[in-house]
């Protein structure tokens, strides 16, 4: 907590966090000692705005963004001293659509100044109040460097999808998501089968085109919730998860069904494949029509695992299977008939 | 129909949307009683609003809307000493049960909206602002049950009294 350790009191930033600290901040357990306010509960979190006069408020998004945005409506409100208090939320990876929403209407007035995604260092909350005050201040250089690094550290620099990391603490978080709402998360692996020979033969710029094309194609195939990324060479992930306005399974009914591979899941994947093997690639010369194939692993929580790991490796052991089957394929984990093609 | 006068003046705030026949009835009956009163949409905008008052509130609402966050509302008007009058049209006991231990104290317990003239008028014969605080339990104002304090002891589960 360097950065505002050395700090004195009178100049310590004062802050009122929203939530469970330690699950929001990997440095959650020395925030003790700091003078934050924290409260579990928002209801206590808008009467403690109420009785304090905050520089900075950040609220660990639960709920619908109907609730959220009344409720940060009312946080500005109880919180109107001398200071205007920063509003920032701390979304998790799936929910930084709706986060992106609340800041987004700013402008109209009321809604949150800007959010972090989730854990994240607590210095780095502490950073964001200086951001916002040089974007308040239209340092427009400064506000644009600190998204471009923001956008660099989670994205792919070839293909533009998102990157390994992101990708894996997005499945982390969304399985957690999913074991709590009895919702379903489906991994799909694959690679460009035989990319190594397009390399040597047409160069690693054609090799690169292939990389880029293929992206753009995913990124058209999936649905716009998806997240679609590039975990190694020519290895992509896709994440397959249950639509974010889509209510928690009831019955059991639905529990059940939840623990079975998803349709859509199983759909979109093939439908990749086809796409795929239809799309030209003009560096690969007249014959780059058709030419390339995909081999791919799909596995799902709960039913192949229930940890990030697990579901990776059972995934990835599912694209083994298909490329030692004769590649251009997408396996499912442990079905006997386990080609996707013949499933839709 | 007879004014309300404590000694300090009193607000009431209504929580709940003004689609909601509950929170029309309320606002028309404390207008009639010339009370100043606020409509919040939901406990989070009651909360703020509660901040800026200071105390000898009253806040009128349905048990659904005022018992969300696990009931921490209650908590909360509860150290600010106001008063809370809960709708609650459950027929089931059990429900019902749970909803009277979520309330705790301070609080009037209505099952009907007529019956928040009831809470009105109580207030007002007694000029006794601490007449449900000081009761440590919430006092059902149901004119079919009304309850003992040794009925509503044990429906709450208190071991030293029997129904």
């Amino acid at each position: 907590m360097k950065n505002i350790d050395f700090l004195s009191d009178a100049d310590k930033p004062k802050i009122l966090l929203i939530g469970d600290a330690e699950k929001l901040f990997s440095d959650g357990q020395d925030i003790c000692g700091l003078g934050v306010e924290i409260r579990s509960n928002i209801l206590d979190g808008i009467e403690t705005a109420g009785g304090g006069d905050f520089d900075l408020i950040a609220v660990a998004m639960s709920g619908s963004s109907a609730k959220l945005s009344s409720a940060i409506e009312a946080l500005r409100t109880a919180n109107s001293g001398s200071r205007r208090a920063k509003i920032i939320l701390l979304a998790q990876m799936y929910q930084e659509p709706a986060a992106r929403q609340l800041v987004g209407s700013a402008s109209n007035g009321g809604m949150a100044d800007d959010y972090l995604i989730c854990p994240t260092n607590f210095s780095y909350l502490v950073s964001r109040i200086s951001y916002l005050e040089s974007r308040a201040t239209s340092d427009e250089r400064r506000t644009t460097e600190i998204q471009e690094l923001e956008k660099l550290a989670t994205t792919d620099e070839l293909t533009g999808l998102k990157n390994r990391r992101y990708i894996w603490e997005f499945s982390r978080q969304i399985i957690e998501h999913a074991r709590k709402q009895t919702g379903r998360v489906t991994l799909l692996i694959f690679d460009i089968d035989d990319f190594k020979h397009y390399n040597d033969v047409y160069g690693h710029s054609a090799g690169d085109d292939i990389l880029r094309q293929a992206a753009i194609l995913m990124r058209h195939c999936c649905r716009c919730h998806d997240i679609v990324g590039r975990v190694g060479g020519d290895e992509f992930a896709v994440i397959f998860w249950d639509d974010p306005h889509r209510k928690p399974a009831d019955t059991e009914a639905e529990r059940r069904s939840a623990a079975d591979h998803p349709k859509e899941a199983i759909f979109i994947a093939n439908r990749l494949r086809k796409e795929l093997s239809k799309a030209q690639f003009p560096l690969l010369g007249p014959q780059g029509r058709g030419v390339l194939t995909i081999s791919g692993g799909l596995a799902s929580f709960p039913r192949d695992g229930s940890t990030v790991d697990e579901l990776f490796d059972q995934a990835d052991k599912a694209l083994l299977d298909a490329k030692r089957s004769g590649k251009n394929r997408i396996y499912l984990v442990g079905k006997p008939e386990n080609d996707i093609a013949d499933m839709e | 129909m007879a004014k309300f006068n404590f000694n300090m003046q009193m607000q009431a705030i209504v929580v709940g949307n003004l689609s909601d026949e509950f929170v029309r009835h309320s606002t028309n009956v404390l207008g009639n009683y010339e009370l100043e009163f606020s409509v919040c949409p939901d406990v989070y905008q009651a909360v703020s609003r509660l901040m800026k008052t200071n105390g000898n509130v009253l806040i009128v609402g349905r048990i659904e809307q005022l018992s969300r966050e696990n009931g921490r509302f209650f908590h909360i008007s509860g150290k600010k000493k106001a008063w809370c009058c809960c709708l609650t049209e459950t027929n089931s006991a059990r429900q019902y049960l749970r909803s009277l231990s979520m309330i705790g104290t301070n609080a009037f317990v209505i099952n009907d909206s007529a019956e928040i003239e009831d809470v009105l008028a109580r207030l007002l014969q007694t000029r006794d602002t601490s007449v449900a605080a000081s009761r440590g339990k919430p006092l059902v104002m149901n004119r079919d049950i009304r309850l003992s304090d040794d009925e509503m002891d044990a429906l709450l589960g208190n071991e030293e009294t029997k129904l």
